[in-house]
């Protein structure tokens, strides 16, 4: 008796000893394990916001998808999952089947992300047992403007992070802030409820407008398409641009990508030519060394110069015009596009005065635009310029620019002599500030764009950039490519074109740049460059001045043939 | 004494019912704002996508080529601004004419 009581208060002090384990030593503990089996605390992610054009219309927008998730632990026969899945998704089912084999004993694999409604409608119906899989929403970025401006956009990428152009650049106003939930689950798992109180809603991500044309842009690729059906370059690019404001207008190239289906692109085509391409801009580059001159009073607006017949030395060098010019005046060097005249140009100004000038104008730095990955260019210290340099800098070799900067230099002359930072957001912020810089004075700006740059397209080297209704100012260029051994590659130009309209308060300028034409003959910037650039300046305007009877007209004609 | 131990239970038990009505109603409201919240989840979901339908459809990339092949009539709509600018060459045509009295957009 003694003996059993003794086991009763031993059993007795055993319990309340374990008791006071549970409920007072480890009650922390417990307390937490539980709370942790009952609420499951998990990250809502953020909605990146729009892109939109000037016009509103959107370029980028995001969808809610669901993703499709396994649970390979639980998969009893892996070969006929695979075998649904793959059916019902169009995938390789081998692979499937090995991917699941192989991750027998997890509890989370992917099989597919941000399903299309079709994709997830099959694999509802595959009605597989309902613990093996499930789907977990997820943020699709979809284009619905397909192609258009997919260099400017960029995209994100399967986490959701912008790649490129603006979805990288401005990803902090895009991207938002993630939220959190926490949901009270059963035993099972099943959620039960959100607790609203600790829950953080996520903050969707603000939109971005920017200065884009949707139309302009859309023109502006259907004409580098062409370009390149023609000419079959290696690439080519165009900008469109305000030189009132800086805005772009469009910017293209070619080689391109679908942002909708990134796997399928090339390797070459995900580079944005307008801002990370740079060459020698050649004959484009002299109107800017001329406005300088004049601007410094070097060189006078009436001034003759001696085009030596074709042939001059230049120190050791000797330099060659495609015709045997004598006399030429400033406006007839440029309109027919003289080396030597533009050499003579630099022995009045001088090395110092040429570096100044192309300093003065942006080469050498970023312009600054809103877009990652743009490049300064070449621009050379001073120090290392020679001889050499006061008869190849007027002419735009020895210096390296993208295409963008020389939009921006040719838009200064354009818009009155102020260098302004080019936008390519449209901000609400009336108070936004952007950076300008006056390099000439109006009429020094006004005299070349109305004499030397309207006479190029009126009767020089930009004749097939004419366009009826519109006078029109343009300069051509063509430069030899410059090989990574050094020295330049015969046979292989970058043909450019830069021209706008009108003549008087310029609206619009339109940049083409040619890169490598490999049919056709010798490509000449005013050969093939000139007609794609006035054919996206002709649509420019007209789209500028909502100028819509072309499209009222083929209407009524249809009307009236039927 | 009895009447006032009654009265005790009874005020015992009335508060508690009272506290489980209210414990309930919390908790219906609770599920009322998580439904809610569903629901802006999902009529936000089905805006975007509805967004996304309007902007393929009336894409310049679409409308264009049709615009060119005469399938569609462009047509100003009188609020825009820019529409007053005077054309170039001076000649007038039906795109700057009043809309009204004109069909609008013709599909075939």
């Amino acid at each position: 008796m003694g003996v059993a009581g003794g086991a009763v208060a031993a059993l007795g002090l055993l319990l309340a000893g374990r008791l006071v384990q549970l409920q007072v030593v480890q009650q922390e503990v417990f307390a937490r394990t539980a709370s942790g089996q009952r609420y499951y605390k998990q990250p809502v992610p953020a909605r990146p916001g729009d892109i939109l054009d000037r016009s509103g219309r959107v370029l980028a927008t995001t969808v809610a998808t669901h993703s499709l998730f396994v649970v390979p632990a639980l998969i009893d026969d892996p070969h006929l999952v695979a075998e649904k899945l793959a059916a019902a998704l169009r995938m390789d089912r081998q692979a499937l089947e090995q991917r699941l084999t192989s991750s027998n004993t997890s509890h989370f694999l992917w099989i597919k992300r941000r399903l299309s409604t079709d994709e997830a409608t099959a694999v509802r119906e595959l009605k597989l047992p309902r613990e093996v899989w499930g789907f977990r929403d997820e943020f699709r970025r979809v284009y619905p403007q397909g192609l258009i401006a997919a260099h400017v956009l960029g995209l994100r990428d399967i986490d959701g992070v912008g790649q490129g152009g603006i979805e990288e650049s401005q990803e902090a106003t895009l991207a938002g802030k993630p939220g959190r939930e926490t949901l009270l689950r059963d035993a099972r798992g099943r959620v039960l409820e959100i607790d609203p109180a600790t829950s953080i809603p996520m903050q969707p991500g603000g939109p971005v407008q920017l200065t884009i044309d949707t139309v302009v842009q859309l023109y502006t690729e259907r004409v580098l398409d062409d370009v390149m059906t023609q000419w079959k370059p290696s690439s080519v690019c165009a900008i469109v641009m305000d030189p009132r404001s800086g805005e772009i207008l469009a910017m293209a190239s070619r080689p391109t990508f679908d942002p909708n289906q990134p796997v399928q692109t090339q390797e070459d085509a995900w580079k944005n030519r307008a801002i990370s391409d740079i060459y020698e801009p050649g004959s484009t580059f002299k109107p800017i060394i001329v406005a300088y001159g004049i601007e410094q009073g070097l060189i006078e607006r009436d001034q003759v110069f001696d085009c030596e017949r074709g042939q001059y030395r230049m120190g050791r060098r000797v330099l060659h015009d495609t015709h045997a010019y004598g006399q030429l005046s400033l406006t007839d060097i440029l309109v027919k596009s003289s080396n030597i005249g533009m050499a003579k140009v630099g022995e009045a100004l001088g090395n110092e005065q040429l570096h100044a000038a192309a300093a003065s104008f942006g080469f050498g730095r970023r312009t600054g635009i809103e877009l990652s990955g743009e490049l300064p260019g070449i621009l050379r210290p001073l120090s290392q310029w020679n001889s050499y340099s006061t008869g190849s800098i007027p002419m735009g070799h020895e210096i390296a620019a993208t295409p963008l900067q020389m939009i921006t230099a040719h838009a200064a002359l354009a818009n009155g002599g102020t260098w302004r930072k080019p936008t390519i957001l449209r901000s609400l912020d009336t108070d936004r500030t952007q950076v300008f810089q006056p390099v000439v004075s109006e009429a020094t700006a006004d005299w070349l764009i109305e004499g030397p740059l309207s006479e190029v397209v009126a009767r020089g080297t930009g004749k097939k950039a004419q366009l009826e209704g519109y006078d029109v100012f343009g300069k051509t260029g063509t430069a030899q490519v410059l090989l990574p051994s050094g020295g330049y590659s015969h046979g292989k130009y970058v043909s450019s074109f830069l021209c706008g309209a009108p003549a008087k308060d310029p609206g619009a300028i339109v940049l083409v740049v040619v890169n490598e034409a490999s049919v056709g003959g010798e490509a000449f910037g005013g050969k093939v460059a000139a007609p794609a650039a006035a054919e996206i300046l002709k649509q420019t305007l007209r789209q500028q001045q909502r100028d819509l009877r072309w499209a009222t007209r083929s209407a009524v004609d249809s009307l009236r043939r039927e | 004494m009895f009447f006032r131990f009654g009265v005790a239970v009874l005020v015992v038990v009335a508060v508690s019912l009272y506290g489980t009505a209210l414990e309930s109603e919390i908790l219906a409201m609770k599920r009322q704002i998580i439904r809610q919240r569903y629901r802006i989840d999902v009529a936000t979901q089905s805006l975007a996508q509805l967004r996304l339908d309007v902007q393929m459809a009336s894409s310049p990339v679409h409308l264009l080529p049709r615009l060119e092949q005469g399938e569609l009539m462009a047509v100003k709509p009188p609020f825009d601004d820019q529409s007053v600018k005077p054309s170039r060459q001076g000649t007038s045509s039906i795109a700057e004419k009043p809309v009204i009295g004109r069909p609008p957009i013709r599909r075939q």
